[in-house]
């Protein structure tokens, strides 16, 4: 019998879910020849699971708004989780209302579709949308976590988080994993309810709870001796329970195609990397005043600096009040900050992956706002801006850090990609999904 | 948007011209490229020196279905009301226009006889006007138009929202409360914006503006200090602000 070709985009209109699972990588879904952290989920999308590579750098709110609009920083304008006010050294925290690009959510709304939208990271603060919203990281005030305002009452009553206390993850893990454990519990009863009362066409859940563990507690994944395995595991586990009960449902429903993806993969931590006193170093970076380690005291004298994680800026004139690079010296600066860290070493190895020019990775109307240089590590090199260290590398208490280029994506008809699959894809398949 | 012709008959003083008005303004309102033409105007400007007799009432309805066709195929809305009372006429100018959208003014003699203030009928009555639709001259009731609404049970504005939820139904107008038309002008200037936004089209540029707007305003999007403060130690305890 000849199998019927399974692909996405023969499918009439149908109700869609998507489970994103925050900093899962395509090989703990898989296993990649050993056990799946997620057996159900895995079993359950069996060959259709695909390596996807996200946004640069790899982090939650840069991936996942490129996730929602479909395209990448230059147009949507999220750039990090810290930016800087314009012309000033002042950091701000970019949010919602800041995404200069439209959602799906937002689109679907044209068509008449109503999404419920759960626990998706860069959200906040909530806003009006077609359907129902409650917002993820770095959410702060569930009153402004909520959209409608009429479903706090009930997340109030249920003792809904909207994140853990991550500080936890430190000293305190036994607390910690209770914690993720419990806010995962209630998460997932909210889901019941909104999954039964609202009239939906796109229905999302995010698990963040991942993501927390990991960066904590990597160092226990796959490692039966280390003294969290078992939680490690168990969390997994009821991950793994919770996307068990939503592939039930849809089934039962019959109409409804589903798909799994993750906005970063994890790896392990060998190193962490401070690139401003590695700037110092080589004489970019300066600071007026030693003892005040804020970019407010940037020495005119300086020629680059860095944010978290992995964000270079030129101090351009003009650009930046102190700024002292002129615009004719822009490209010498850029390749020579290049050169500097394609080559930088650490115990013999070199361990920046490339080093990209902002006109790489972006475009569009955002662009003012971009780095001028985004670094890429090898996978264990952890980037951090690290404006109040002394030394260039170090370690913490984090075992865990994100990956760029092992993420997944998971869909109900099957494999229906001919090329390497990017998160900015993945609006355009969800459309693709619901026939549009 | 497509063009369409809605087309009034009934009887004299039905009311057939004040719904025309009644829905050209109300499109005209709502930013759509609307004309109204009827048996006044065309009367004086376009059938000058035809009569009343079924021969010149049918090229009076022929020259005004041709213009309409004009108007239809530039994506006008065009409302014409005229009595144009016989059947066959009515179907010719239904093919030659395409998009055709037939109301049936629907009202009882007595009660055109009642608003009749010009006194036409009158005068039909007494024999001092000869073929008068109604009286002396037979009104061809539509078979099947699309629209019957009927002036003297319901309220003009019952009639106007008929029509329009006709002409929604279909698909010559934006669904009401959930559409909204952009006026040339604005939509002129946004696309100018547009270009310099990078947004892929006009729909999204406007739903990224409302967004904005709707969280500004809810103060819903407001981030104070202290909430950045909270931010800041978040992502500190996440190692994504060293």
């Amino acid at each position: 019998m000849v199998q019927e070709e399974r692909t996405i985009f023969n499918k009439k209109g149908k109700k869609l879910l998507i489970i994103g699972l925050d900093g899962v990588s395509h090989e703990m879904l898989t296993g990649n020849g050993q056990p799946s952290l997620l057996p159900t989920l895995n079993k359950f999308f069996a060959a259709s699971t695909v390596k996807m590579s996200v946004s640069i750098p790899e982090i939650s709110a840069v991936s996942w708004s490129s996730f929602m609009t479909g395209t990448q920083a230059g147009n949507h304008g999220i750039f990090g989780f810290v930016d800087l006010v314009p012309g000033t050294y002042q950091y701000r925290f970019p949010n919602f209302s800041d995404l200069k690009a439209t959602t799906f959510f937002d689109e679907l709304g044209l068509k008449d579709k109503r999404s419920v939208i759960i626990n998706l990271p860069a959200t906040y603060p909530a806003r009006p949308i077609p359907g129902v919203l409650i917002s993820g990281f770095v959410a702060l005030d569930l009153e402004k976590a909520v959209f409608p305002s009429s479903y706090l009452p009930i997340l109030k009553q249920m003792g809904y988080q909207i994140d853990v206390d991550a500080g936890k993850g430190r000293d305190k893990k036994a607390e910690f994993l209770a914690d993720l454990h419990c806010s995962l519990k209630i998460r997932k009863q909210i889901a019941d309810i909104l999954w039964e009362k609202e009239n939906w066409d796109v229905f999302m859940f995010t698990v963040t709870e991942t993501d927390r563990l990991q960066h904590f507690l990597y160092d226990a994944y796959g490692d039966s001796r280390h003294p969290y395995n078992c939680e490690f595991n168990g969390l997994y586990h009821e991950v793994d329970q919770i996307a068990a009960s939503f592939l039930q449902r849809a089934n039962a429903a019959g109409d409804i195609e589903i798909v799994a993806l993750s906005d970063h993969g994890f790896g392990p931590i060998k190193s962490e990397v401070y690139l401003n006193p590695i700037l110092k170093k080589h004489g970019y970076f300066s600071l007026e005043k030693a003892v005040t380690r804020s970019l407010a005291c940037i020495s005119p004298q300086a020629r680059a600096f860095a944010l978290d994680p992995s964000r270079i800026y030129i101090h351009q004139k003009d650009k930046y009040f102190k700024g002292g690079v002129a615009k004719s010296d822009m490209q010498k600066v850029g390749d020579d900050l290049k050169q500097l860290f394609e080559n930088y070493e650490i115990n013999g190895e070199k361990i920046i992956r490339k080093v990209y020019f902002k006109e790489e990775l972006y475009n569009g109307a955002q662009m003012a706002a971009a780095p001028d240089l985004v670094l890429l590590s090898k996978p264990g090199y952890d980037l951090k801006g690290g404006l109040e260290k002394d030394q260039e590398t170090g370690t913490s208490y984090f075992t865990g850090m994100h990956q760029q280029d092992n993420a997944f994506f998971a869909c109900s008809s099957g494999d229906p990609f001919g090329k390497p699959l990017t998160i900015f894809d993945v609006k355009s398949l969800l459309y693709k999904l619901l026939a549009i | 948007m497509k063009g369409v012709t809605v087309w009034f008959t009934g009887l004299p003083c039905s009311g057939k011209t004040t719904l025309a008005l009644k829905l050209s303004a109300e499109l005209k309102k709502r930013g759509v490229l609307a004309e109204d033409l009827d048996g006044d105007i065309t009367r004086k400007y376009l059938s000058k020196g035809l009569g009343f007799s079924k021969e010149d009432r049918d090229e009076n309805i022929r020259r005004v279905g041709f213009v309409c066709s004009l108007l239809t195929r530039h994506g006008a809305v065009t409302t014409a009301a005229f009595v144009s009372p016989y059947r066959s006429i009515r179907a010719e100018i239904r093919e030659m226009i395409g998009n055709f959208i037939e109301v049936y003014v629907k009202c009882s003699l007595d009660k055109c006889i009642e608003r009749d203030i010009k006194g036409m009928y009158k005068k039909a009555i007494s024999g001092e006007v000869k073929n008068f639709t109604g009286i002396s001259d037979p009104f061809e009731e539509p078979e099947n138009p699309e629209l019957i609404v009927e002036t003297d049970l319901e309220s003009e504005d019952e009639s106007l929202g008929k029509i329009l939820a006709k002409m929604e139904e279909l698909g010559y107008l934006p669904t009401a409360g959930k559409d909204v038309l952009i006026p040339d002008y604005l939509r002129q200037d946004l696309i100018k914006n547009l270009a310099n936004q990078n947004f892929p089209d006009l729909p999204t540029f406007v739903i990224h503006i409302l967004s904005q707007f709707v969280s500004q305003n809810s103060g819903q999007g407001e981030i104070s200090k202290a909430d950045e403060d909270a931010a800041r130690e978040k992502l500190k305890k996440l190692g994504y602000l060293s």
